[in-house]
């Protein structure tokens, strides 16, 4: 049996082609390196009952049953099919940044996608519907939610036709959305999140004020949060911003500063608006941004009980 | 402010190079598309100014690091610190003293300018500083008569177009900088000025050794003899350093010996008679490391070619004596020089030839007068003149001895010519033999005369002075005294001041005599065998031929107390009487036998060898006029005497250009004539020249001896100092032992003053670097700390 876990190294990922395979396999990676089943929990309604197998996790096993027969059996609950994910994915010109790390360059949008591509995959498996809006200084372009038949085949093929460009207003877009996902549920926001945090904060807010929960997976390249550039440096700014020509030593402390101070203050704004924040960083495992959502997903349900 | 190195003082334009590197790094940078450039640029507009500000210092610090280090390698040094901190002390007074030897023409291999091309640049330049500083120079010239060139103005030297071609007087100009030294002291102190002035006395010389010669050992003998103040040049360097003077040396010669093939020596047997041959010894010296071929000797009389000798080679530091033989053309003096060709890169030319007067003699005429001729026939008994008219005749198969033109006559005939002024000219040497005394001699001022002008005369004292009684004897000897005395204007000469003079070396006190001639004798015992007359029989299977005949009796002459007079033997009797006594009149001289040349007193001239040696020698010497040496070192003074004082007095150099020289008397009767010594600016700069010289004297109209127009000439060769051609030089550590109190420095270096400032301002400027690298360090640390707040 191949050993998905790897899948789980966005160097990995970058080498796979389709975007629909690299969600699979980074969902089945994901599975694999899990102690416990992904599926267990009160949540979930009785389904059938198997014989236990070494792994399996001793408190599903049914004990009346062994009582009864002598015999191990393992309960198994039915998933409830009624969660609604709405993916917003950022795709401004400034996703399109990406260093270079042992020979492999992993642009945010690239991240960006898997992450969207893997979430949705992980959804319609867990049959939850899925939809996914790409978004600039307004939505982009959008698949609205379902857990149909070839709805990842479709999120993949609109995440990989679109090529990130032009400026972001996370507000914006997240206001024409909100006519369109109208069933509440979880709302994630895949961005870099390169705006000032109130116009963010008011995105979440009205996400919030529509009933969804809602998970920011601030995407950051490893340069834009170490700025480890020495030599004389003109940085060309993406989403028509200006040139400017600087010795990054002399001028890191400062940015580091500014940009430590924007993190800072969004981190706050999730914290006071109790919206989840995963860093995720473009060289970092991709795992744990599905785990949060799975965090998040288990909460809504027990929330929804 | 001065650099040692100023070329390494350019590399402080490389404070550019931090400038440059900051303009090419703003060309040389990598473009990234940056997403987060809200974050950049709010970073940038927090933080503009101050990283401009900072940049701009760390540009300026390195700037300035870079161009201290420059400056530290191109070793900066002060000068006149003393001057520049105003404690006190003024501005300084350099004595320059410049070495203007011979030695210093020398041109190293390749080199197109002479060491003392080097010296004037480098005394310009030290000059130039101390004058643009307000200071005062003194330039001496340091030959064999050190100068001074000239004082704030070094214009004067660009007159010399050379170094003389002689030695260095160095203790000498080392004393006269002191002079110059003291006369700035006294100006300052008269004019009361409060402020010191430092003084310094720079020597820029080759720091020849032989100039240097300090003890008895080091120099040769030579050296000794022709520059005998060399040995107190220590004592002047420390005559100087007591009296709170600096006294440095910047040495401008070549470390190693230097290669020379030069003519040391040249020199000649005495004068020879027309026609004889003559042997020229020439010394010939290779002075450098290395040996050398075909070196060519060619020998010119009176500038015609002659002879040549060729071919012959030298080893290193060899010396080698070539003789080369000629014959005289005819009589009278000639100029001889030698030439030497050895053409070689880096030797020195002016030693390449010498020059030698030389005189042939005609066969001299000698006047024999007789003052007992014999009755009839020749008496050689006691006919003294007819017995040296007979020696004087004799000559040798080989032509070993001079040949004379002898005449014989009587004492009566004699003074008859005596009366007139210039009977005797035509004679070299008068002898009078055993003439009576007499109260008066008339004439005996023509005889006087003679003898000035260089006639040679000889008194054979006999038996006309003995006239049987001590009392009789004694007056004898006072007439025959009185006889001979003439006036002393007429001898020329200027220590007496007695109106007349004797023409008789002593005085006489009567006879002594063997007291039984079969059994008694004297004999001639101590005798100084330099002098000509016995210079034949100085070996010493010779001298019995002087000292074994018996004399039996002789004339008792006491010598006169005069530097002039010369003893040449003495008899071994108890109170040791002299045999021959000489005293020297103007350019003649007067020799007194005092036994008589007849063989009724001595048997000396039974002794064929004997004699033929003694008188053909003593009239070589007579015939021959006193004359001072001819053969003089370039710069060395003459003195050339004569009985009248000039009308006109020329000197005509070797390359025949004329000079009319202003001699003027040095005293008030002493007909003597100094020639200028060694001037070396204008006109007087030709007697510098070494070669043949000839001085023209034109005496006065009436003068005796000379016709209507008559003059009088006088050759002398100018050499150069042979030791001057020996290019070795003194090395810093031997002369820094000899002289510890001499700073000494080569071409290019600092001063110890300037040394000790150097190395100061270098650790200064090290601990300047070293401030702002911390300063930058620090400066870096404080910058961060701000960003990171």
């Amino acid at each position: 049996m191949a050993d998905f876990r790897r899948f789980l190294d966005p160097r990995v990922l970058n080498r796979l082609a389709r975007l629909e395979l690299k969600a699979r396999y980074l969902v089945e990676g994901f599975i694999a390196g899990m102690h416990r089943s992904p599926y267990r929990g009160v949540s979930v309604d009785f389904a059938q009952h198997r014989e236990y197998v070494p792994g399996d996790d001793v408190r599903f096993v049914d004990w009346k049953v062994f009582a009864k027969s002598d015999r191990f059996y393992i309960k198994e609950f039915e998933e409830e099919t009624n969660l609604t994910c709405h993916l917003f994915v950022d795709a401004s010109e400034s996703m399109a940044y990406g260093s270079t790390q042992d020979g492999e360059t992993i642009t945010k949008w690239s991240y960006a996608t898997w992450v969207a591509a893997g979430l949705a995959h992980l959804l319609l498996r867990q049959r939850d519907a899925v939809g996914v809006a790409l978004y600039r200084d307004g939505v982009e372009r959008m698949v609205p939610s379902s857990n149909g038949r070839g709805q990842l085949q479709t999120i993949c093929e609109v995440l990989e036709a679109v090529q990130p460009g032009g400026q972001t207003a996370i507000a914006t877009a997240v206001e024409q959305m909100a006519d369109r996902a109208t069933k509440r549920g979880i709302a994630v926001l895949v961005s870099d999140f390169f705006e000032d945090v109130p116009r963010i904060l008011r995105a979440i807010e009205q996400l919030r004020y529509r009933g969804h929960e809602v998970i920011l997976f601030h995407v950051l390249d490893r340069d834009e949060v170490e700025f480890p550039f020495e030599r004389m440096t003109r940085f060309e700014g993406l989403e028509e911003l200006p040139k400017l020509l600087v010795d990054p030593k002399a001028i890191r402390e400062a940015y580091l500063a500014e940009f430590g101070q924007h993190r800072e203050e969004l981190r706050k704004a999730c914290a006071t608006n109790q919206v989840d924040l995963v860093h995720a960083q473009t060289d970092s495992t991709l795992d744990k941004c599905l785990v949060a959502y799975l965090g998040k997903r288990a909460s809504r349900l027990r929330a929804k009980r | 402010m001065h650099f040692l190195h100023p070329l390494l003082a350019v590399g402080a334009l490389l404070f550019l190079g931090p400038l440059i590197i900051h303009l090419l790094n703003r060309q040389r940078f990598q473009k990234v598309p940056w997403g987060a450039m809200r974050f950049l640029l709010a970073a940038h507009k927090r933080t503009r100014r101050r990283v401009r500000l900072q940049n701009l210092l760390l540009l300026l610090l390195r700037c300035l690091a870079v161009a201290l280090l420059a400056f530290g390698l191109a070793r900066l040094f002060v000068k006149d610190v003393g001057g520049a901190l105003g404690g006190g002390v003024s501005s300084e007074h350099l004595v320059l003293v410049i070495d203007a030897s011979y030695s210093m023409a020398h041109r190293e291999s390749g080199a197109e300018r002479s060491l003392w091309d080097g010296a004037l640049e480098a005394a310009e330049k030290a000059a130039a500083e101390v004058i643009g500083a307000g200071g005062e120079v003194t330039a001496i010239l340091a030959d064999e008569h050190p100068r001074v060139a000239g004082r704030n103005n070094l214009r004067a030297l660009q007159r010399y177009r050379g170094p003389g071609s002689g030695g260095c007087d160095l203790a000498g100009a080392l004393r006269l900088a002191m002079q110059e030294v003291e006369s700035v002291r006294e100006v300052e102190k008269r004019s009361g000025s409060a402020l010191v002035r430092r003084q310094r006395v720079l020597l820029l010389s080759d720091l020849q050794r032989a100039n240097f010669a300090e003890s008895a050992e080091a120099a040769s003998a030579a050296v000794r003899a022709a520059a005998p103040t060399r040995s107190a040049v220590a004592s002047a360097v420390r005559e100087l350093v007591g009296a709170q003077v600096r006294v440095e040396a910047l040495g401008l010669g070549p470390k190693e010996i230097a290669s020379n093939v030069l003519i040391a020596e040249l020199s000649v047997d005495q004068a020879v008679a027309v026609g004889d041959p003559l042997a020229v010894a020439v010394r010939v010296e290779n002075r450098g490391p290395d040996p050398v071929s075909n070196v060519e000797l060619s020998l010119w009389i009176d500038g015609l070619r002659q002879v040549a000798e060729s071919g012959f080679a030298l080893a290193a530091d060899e010396t080698a004596t070539r003789t080369v033989w000629f014959n005289l053309p005819s009589a009278g003096q000639h100029a001889l020089e030698v030439k030497l060709s050895c053409s070689r890169a880096g030797d020195i030319e002016v030693d390449n030839a010498r020059g030698l007067v030389v005189e042939a003699l005609e066969a001299p005429a000698v006047l024999l007068v007789n003052g007992r001729p014999a009755s009839r026939g020749a008496d050689y008994e006691r006919d003294a003149a007819e017995l040296l008219r007979q020696y004087l005749s004799f000559e040798l198969e080989d032509g070993g001895l001079g040949r004379f033109r002898s005449e014989v006559l009587s004492w009566e005939n004699f003074r008859e010519r005596l009366r007139s002024p210039n009977e005797l000219a035509r004679y070299r040497a008068i002898a009078l033999c055993d003439v009576p005394p007499e109260a008066r001699l008339a004439g005996i001022e023509n005889l006087g005369a003679f003898v000035a002008r260089g006639g040679g005369l000889a008194l054979f004292l006999g038996e006309r002075l003995a006239l049987g009684t001590p009392a009789a004897d004694a007056r004898a000897a006072a007439d025959y005294e009185a006889m001979l005395r003439a006036p002393a204007s007429v001898l020329g000469d200027a220590g007496e001041a007695a109106a007349e003079l004797s023409l008789l070396p002593g005085k006489l006190s009567g006879i002594a005599r063997a007291a039984d001639p079969s059994f008694d004798y004297f004999r001639i015992g101590e005798v100084d065998f330099t002098y000509p007359a016995f210079r034949g029989m100085s070996a010493p299977s010779a001298q019995p031929l002087v000292r074994g005949p018996a004399i039996f009796a002789f004339a008792k002459l006491e010598p006169a107390a005069d530097p002039l007079v010369r003893v040449g033997a003495r008899y071994d009797d108890f109170e040791k009487w002299p045999f021959l006594v000489e005293r020297r009149f103007g350019s003649g001289r007067v020799v007194c036998i005092t036994t008589t040349a007849s063989l009724a007193w001595t048997e000396l001239w039974r002794q064929d060898r004997t004699a033929i040696l003694l008188l053909h020698d003593l009239f070589d010497e007579l015939v021959r006029p006193a004359l001072p040496p001819s053969t003089l070192r370039v710069g060395q003074s003459i003195q050339w005497s004569t009985a009248y004082e000039p009308r006109e007095l020329e000197l005509i150099d070797p390359v025949q250009r004329s000079v009319e020289l202003a001699a003027e008397r040095s005293g008030a009767s002493s007909g003597r004539f100094p020639i200028p010594p060694v001037m070396d600016e204008g006109e007087d700069a030709r007697a510098e020249t070494p070669g043949i010289w000839r001085l023209v004297a034109e005496p006065p109209v009436g003068t005796a001896g000379f016709g209507p127009g008559a003059s009088e000439s006088f050759y002398f060769a100018k050499n150069v100092d042979a030791d001057e051609g020996r290019l070795e030089y003194e090395t810093g550590d031997a002369l820094a032992q000899r002289f510890p109190e001499l700073a000494l420095r080569a071409a290019g270096e600092a001063t110890q003053s300037e040394a000790e400032a150097t190395a100061e301002a270098t650790r200064f400027l090290l601990w300047i670097v070293l401030i702002f690298l911390l300063a930058e360090t620090l400066l870096n640390m404080v910058f961060s700390r701000s960003r990171t707040r």
